[in-house]
């Protein structure tokens, strides 16, 4: 019987033209986004591969010269030996992008994967001097693999099932079909699943050519895991629309009806719930002002050239240990700057501290209020398996903080001590190694997810079968006229008791 | 006649739940859009005049200082919001709110709101434009959808084609009644936007606000006009409603959704906006070594020493009646402004390149030009973005300009850095203060779009009634 229905339903299909056209639409769109987070995440990564090599090269460069007792500084390379002059020279702490970076270009477009570190603040920085970004481009968004997934694929599914039913009663062949053994629950589901299988293995194939042709190293199994991942949340999520369309069939209003219907709940859960979630967080958890982290800043009004030798001088009796070896007195600005820096640096890290607080709070209540709308659960996922979620980026900043950190302990002893530099401390130097989330951490996180579309969509499975079982769907002379075709089948002479009726 | 057909329309949609529904829905969201908007705007414009307020006193308080070092110190300058921004907040979400102005370094706007938000806000922001653009645009479709083709389905329409109407009035009293029942909503909606910029801005805001909020009205009138024009041209051509529905959310798709984003990736792609590390990396490379390769820096103050000493006529820099430091200073600063007017002129130039590729797009989604007309009434586009930028970066190199001149004149070089200046000199500089563009500067830069809306009104609403004659060959 099964069988019967869904090769029906797949001749149906492949005779409509417009079924073609969809299809050939979906995978261009599927396609061309595929191709544009590839060409746009490829970019960045090469981009920030490059800065982490110059910079090992400059640093095994200025370690040779110093081997060599080269310490004349020359245009674009300080000496080698001068621990404020290499101190303060940026480096940067890189996060490195995950192998399916390039499926939801998420936050990265707008947080920085790189956080430049120096004895001095970020304020001294180029650190603080960024955002060249066009504006107009952060807010169209981009077009990506999960815009065509979050916002087109439900308006596809939709396409495919409003009429899941209605058409079927509207073309009078609902009848015909009842009066088969087969219950009107199980013929829409069976019909559903059968066209939930064409959408989501032709969404998996066409996107898994472009993964596969976009994929950098396709032997990782980081890959094939995250791909694995994104191939579950696709089909939840496709899953989802589904079962909302089955569910409004079954109120059996026209085909006309279903598509407003439907189209209201695209609407409700892309557009208006997200943006009202929004709005209610900023509302519930609003980020101090930004003048707070200006205030602080504001607030060392200290002038190394005024203040500068009371300063120098508190600090070596506050650290003895770093007392200096010796004069010290031709180097007093820039020990009283390198001061000043450290203090701004120690008051911005209290204020950064406030506002990732409130941003973890904020997070934190999206995360517990996701499975309001799948699509705000979807978006989240996609982004946790691209690499770009908001989490991830503050963990790289946090880690980041801690390696600058590091880096002060290399070259601050020395600046106080005022010693040279030795080739031995470049050894020292370290590395900026970014350490993801635990697998189970992260698991747990996005296994919420997965729940939360999925608890949504068996809510809707089940209210869809309640509703179908009680079948509003066949008025009363729909009924009597598969009852009489039941009859006449059992009769043995279906074709002529159908013709008479 | 038109009257009644209209009347007739109005009822109906009365009448129809879904309409009554969504009607309210959009109703309350506008609403709510408007009031988040306004306390938003309240609050920044105070958090950022107090911000303004403490650069401005910590400048002042800064003890004595030599005046280079003051300029490290710096002022910070802080975008105020336009009351009209509580409507649309256009590209403030991704915009930098405070300018650090410091000595030798021209800065990009920081503290972009978007970075300090979850992700979730870049499903768009609710604001009245979110409502207004891409919310009420459905509303329309919903309305217009069955206008023609219900009625051909009904059979309606051969008993009202058979009272001899004209179909050009038939069309006409149809378009009238969807701008009726349109005019329900929005007569309230506006009242309430204008009372809420009325209690919002304060000092002569409201009154200055007023031809830009007309002008953002008649934009969002023409756009509906447009919306209308296409709903009953699709109505009229439709072989049924139901195609008309879809032919008209698939519009709304394309609209609202697919060109922007396509739109801004390939204006991206074409007209490619700079790196932090590569703009800062070719900064510092043109003040090291020239703007042509050809005139390192060391060389530059080599001469210009050179020249000041034969211009006061003594061999040693110690004899000079001023301090050279100071017009050394000056000179740099000089030389780096050609060079950031150089780069920041690329960065520019890329984002307005960009940004015509999204207007000229305004041909084919209606969207584009009313998302850059609507925000720029509201002060938060990219021309105004740059408006504030320019001002605030004046404003660094005047105050720059006048402490280095200040140290040369009022020190000799024999005491280096280690003369000090004090409040008597903080005082004499002046604070920051923005005016923002008048409204017909901002028109004269919205011209295409606003070419490309009136295009899309008159036509569209043309066309409906000139294709309200194919019905008749359709029935």
């Amino acid at each position: 019987m099964y069988s019967q229905i869904i090769k029906n339903d797949w001749k149906n299909l492949i005779g409509d033209r417009s079924v073609w056209l969809v299809a050939l639409g979906l995978a261009l769109l599927l396609g061309y986004a595929i191709y544009n987070g590839a060409k746009w995440s490829g970019a960045q990564s090469q981009l920030h591969q490059t800065l982490v090599q110059e910079q090992q090269q400059r640093f095994t460069e200025a370690r040779d010269r110093l081997t060599r007792g080269e310490t004349k500084p020359q245009p674009g390379q300080p000496d080698p030996s001068d621990a404020y002059a290499i101190g303060t020279s940026l480096a940067y702490a890189v996060l490195p992008s995950s192998p399916l970076s390039f499926t939801s270009i998420g936050q990265s477009d707008l947080l920085r994967p790189t956080v430049g570190v120096s004895v001095l603040s970020k304020q001294r920085t180029v650190a603080d001097k960024q955002g060249f970004e066009n504006p107009l481009v952060l807010l169209a968004g981009r077009f990506d693999l999960a815009f065509v997934i979050i916002y087109l694929l439900p308006l596809v599914v939709l396409a495919f099932s409003f009429n899941l039913l209605s058409a079927e009663r509207e073309n009078g062949t609902l009848q015909l079909v009842l009066s088969q053994p087969v219950s009107l629950a199980r013929f829409g589901v069976a019909k559903l699943l059968h066209r939930f299988a064409i959408v989501f293995l032709f969404v998996s194939a066409v996107s898994l050519i472009g993964m596969v042709l976009s994929a950098l190293n396709l032997s990782s199994s980081k890959f094939w895991s995250s791909v694995l991942m994104w191939l579950v949340a696709v089909f939840s999520y496709t899953l989802f629309w589904f079962a909302l369309a089955l569910l409004v069939n079954s109120f059996g209003h026209s085909s006309a009806t279903n598509a407003v219907a439907l189209g209201g709940c695209w609407i409700v859960l892309i557009l208006v719930l997200p943006s009202l979630m929004n709005a209610a967080v900023t509302s519930i958890y609003p980020m101090p002002s930004r003048v707070e982290e200006i205030n602080a800043i504001r607030s060392v009004n200290l002038d190394m050239r005024r203040d500068g030798a009371r300063l120098v001088s508190e600090f070596y009796q506050d650290h003895p240990e770093l007392a200096p070896r010796s004069d010290v007195a031709d180097k007093s600005l820039t020990l009283a700057y390198v001061t000043i820096q450290q203090d701004l640096k120690r008051r911005l890290a209290t204020v950064e501290d406030r506002f990732n607080a409130q941003l973890e709070r904020q997070q934190r209540t999206v995360e517990r209020t996701r499975f309001v709308s799948p699509a705000i659960a979807m978006q989240e996922i996609l982004n946790q398996i691209a690499g770009t979620d908001t989490s991830r980026y503050q963990l790289f900043r946090a880690q980041a903080r801690a390696y600058a950190e590091s880096w002060d302990a290399v070259f601050l002893p020395v600046i106080y001590r005022n010693v040279k530099l030795a080739p031995e401390d470049y050894d020292s130097i370290p590395r900026f190694t970014f350490y993801p989330q635990t697998p189970a951490k992260f698991m747990a996180g996005i296994g919420v997810g997965f729940a939360s579309i999925l608890a949504l969509t068996s809510v809707l499975f089940v209210f869809a079968g309640l509703r179908l079982k009680r079948s509003r769907l066949l008025d009363q002379r729909d009924r009597l006229l598969s009852f009489t075709i039941i009859r006449a089948n059992r009769a043995g002479s279906t074709k002529t008791q159908v013709s008479k009726v | 006649m038109i009257t009644r057909i209209a009347k007739k329309e109005i009822l109906e949609m009365w009448r129809d739940g879904r309409f009554r529904w969504t009607a309210l829905i959009v109703v309350v969201l506008l609403g709510m859009a408007l009031i988040l908007g306004g306390k938003h705007y309240v609050t920044t414009k105070k958090e950022r005049e107090a911000a303004q307020n403490l650069s401005r006193t910590s400048w002042l308080t800064q003890g004595s200082r030599n005046p280079h070092s003051a300029a490290h110190f710096g002022v910070y300058a802080f975008k105020p919001p336009q009351p009209l921004s509580l409507v649309d907040k256009g590209l403030d979400g991704f915009t930098g709110v405070s300018i650090w102005v410091e000595a030798h370094n021209q800065n990009p706007p920081q503290y972009r709101p978007a970075e300090d938000a979850t992700s979730v806000g870049r499903f768009g922001e609710l604001t009245g434009a979110f409502v207004l653009q891409l919310l009420l645009p459905l509303l329309i479709i919903l309305l217009s959808y069955n206008s023609f083709a219900g009625e051909r389905e009904s059979g309606t329409l051969v008993q009202l084609l058979s009272t001899g109407a004209p179909t050009r009035k038939l069309a006409t009293g149809k378009i009238l009644g969807i701008v009726c029942c349109l005019a329900v909503l929005l007569v309230p909606a506006s009242i309430l936007g204008a009372v809420g910029l009325l209690l919002a801005s304060e000092n002569g805001w409201f009154v200055w606000s007023i031809p830009r909020l007309l002008l953002m009205s008649v934009t969002y009138l023409l756009y509906f006009g447009a919306l209308v024009g296409v709903g009953l041209t699709v109505s009229a051509l439709a072989k049924s409603s139901r195609k008309a529905l879809i032919v008209l959310l698939v519009f709304w798709t394309v609209n609202c959704l697919l060109v922007p984003r396509l739109v801004s990736d390939l204006a991206e792609a074409r007209y490619p906006s700079p790196t932090t590390e590569e703009f800062w990396e070719a900064v510092h490379k043109d003040i090291n070594q020239g703007i042509d390769g050809h005139d390192p820096s060391n060389a530059r103050s080599a001469k210009l020493k050179q020249q000041i000493l034969e211009r006061y006529g003594v061999k040693d820099e110690k004899d000079l009646p001023i301090n050279l430091n100071g017009t050394m200073l000056n000179a740099g600063e000089e030389y780096g402004n050609t060079v950031f007017d150089k780069h920041y002129g690329e960065v520019w130039h890329s984002r307005f390149a960009q940004e015509k590729v999204h207007n000229v797009s305004g041909a084919i989604a209606p969207f584009m030009a009313v998302r850059s007309l609507s925000s720029a009434m509201a002060g938060t586009d990219l021309l105004q973005y740059r408006h504030f930028t320019t001002a605030v970066e004046q404003y660094r190199r005047d105050l720059n300009k006048f402490l280095n001149q200040y140290f040369a004149e009022h020190s000799r070089t024999s005491e280096g850095y280690n003369y000090f200046a004090g409040k008597e000199l903080w005082d004499q500089t002046p604070g920051f203060t923005y005016e923002p563009p008048g409204t017909a500067w901002v028109l004269k830069q919205q011209l295409l779009p606003l070419t490309v809306l009136l295009l899309w009104c008159f036509g569209a609403l043309s066309l409906s009634v000139l294709v309200a004659n194919q019905t008749r060959k359709l029935n």
